[in-house]
């Protein structure tokens, strides 16, 4: 197996790991407000979110920046809370645009890079050059990400399509969903 | 809208609600954010014959599985470290870890720990290594702990960089040298 194998399985499994859940449910926030046609902005928020997150990951891992543990861990359910508000108040890509969206997405990956990296950090050495597990493990996290968008996509497509909700009942359940989850990492992280 | 705010604030205020000092007892990690993984490296180096191999475990979950095995809480790198804590780092590497070098099972020497933030990094060493062909390894650390664990080993011989990922489906690779 090579090294580039190895960290884009771990990457993969990380992100796809149903014990690890909080990533899953942000990435599904993210989606919940975009009906099935406008899946073109789906990726480039899910991208735009990887970007952030694979910043924060090289910075941290290079120990550039250091951040303690606990305050990566209370501020993810903050931004799985805050995509899962701004989803449900209506107005807020009409008044912010679409751009501020794919800015937030990638600040928020910013955030839950740190997350990522404590953990990487602490088992790379740095007695070798860390650029292809780091690369390597983002495009695992990425594929998986990817992989979570197709699934919800499908259970969309049977949701919106199939059975014929409208779009905004499914958008309020799913992002009320993903906010109780987020609730209850808030507490449980404190 | 009004009914919104207010269930936001008290998510919000709940969060915020002091912990007693006595706290609730919980899992030592939240269900989120579990990263079950260990790098192993094993080096080679030949002008003293020896393979070194440093393990990085994350410090809470090595500890937690010497717990399982019925040992002490080793509270490593506080000021209340367990004074036999490298007697039993080493006992569950022992148990954990085999090496079978050019088909000849080899003994592990322990040869310390060292602090690497949330993880400690296991040394241990197998002497009189001249040439190296062949490595099998038989990794189960903390493979009963957790399902998801997956145990990585990256192999540095003679400028040749191979790696293995172990996980409980697959506790055992085997891994050649030259050819």
């Amino acid at each position: 197996m090579s090294e580039f194998q190895v960290y884009l399985q771990l990457g993969f499994d990380h992100i796809s790991d149903l014990n690890a859940y909080d990533h899953i449910v942000f990435i599904i926030a993210l989606c919940a407000a975009y009906p099935l046609n406008r899946w073109r902005s789906v990726i480039v928020l899910v991208t735009a979110f990887t970007i952030g997150h694979s910043i924060t990951l090289a910075l941290a891992t290079l120990r550039l920046v250091l951040v303690p543990t606990d305050l990566v861990e209370t501020l993810i359910p903050v931004t799985i809370l805050a995509t899962c508000l701004m989803n449900v108040w209506r107005p807020f890509e009409a008044k912010f645009g679409r751009k501020t969206s794919y800015g937030l997405a990638l600040f928020f990956g910013l955030i839950h890079g740190l997350g990522f990296s404590n953990y990487l950090r602490a088992l790379l050495g740095m007695e070798e050059s860390i650029v292809v597990p780091l690369l390597s493990f983002n495009i695992g996290l990425e594929l998986g990400q990817l992989m979570i968008v197709a699934i919800f996509a499908a259970v969309a497509f049977v949701i919106l399509r199939v059975i014929g909700t409208p779009h905004r009942q499914w958008n309020l359940f799913v992002s009320g969903a993903a906010a109780g989850v987020s609730a209850m990492l808030l507490i449980g992280a404190n | 809208m009004k009914t919104l705010g207010v269930l936001l604030c008290l998510v919000f205020l709940s969060a915020a609600v002091p912990v007693p000092a006595e706290p609730i007892p919980v899992p030592a990690e939240s269900p989120a954010h579990v990263f079950y993984v260990s790098i192993a490296r094993v080096k080679w180096n030949e002008e003293i014959t020896r393979l070194d191999v440093s393990v990085r475990i994350f410090t809470d979950d090595l500890e937690e599985a010497i717990v399982a095995d019925g040992g002490p809480r080793l509270r490593l790198w506080t000021d209340q470290a367990h004074a036999d804590r490298d007697r039993h780092v080493s006992e569950y590497l022992a148990s954990r870890l085999a090496f079978r070098v050019n088909g000849v099972d080899r003994q592990l020497t322990y040869a310390g720990m060292e602090d690497a933030l949330d993880a400690t990094a296991c040394l241990v060493q197998i002497t009189g290594v001249d040439r190296v062909e062949s490595i099998e390894v038989e990794n189960r650390i903390l493979i009963e702990m957790f399902d998801t664990q997956a145990n990585v080993m990256r192999f540095e011989i003679g400028g040749e960089k191979k790696y293995v990922n172990l996980s409980k489906k697959t506790v055992t690779g085997t891994v050649r040298f030259g050819s």
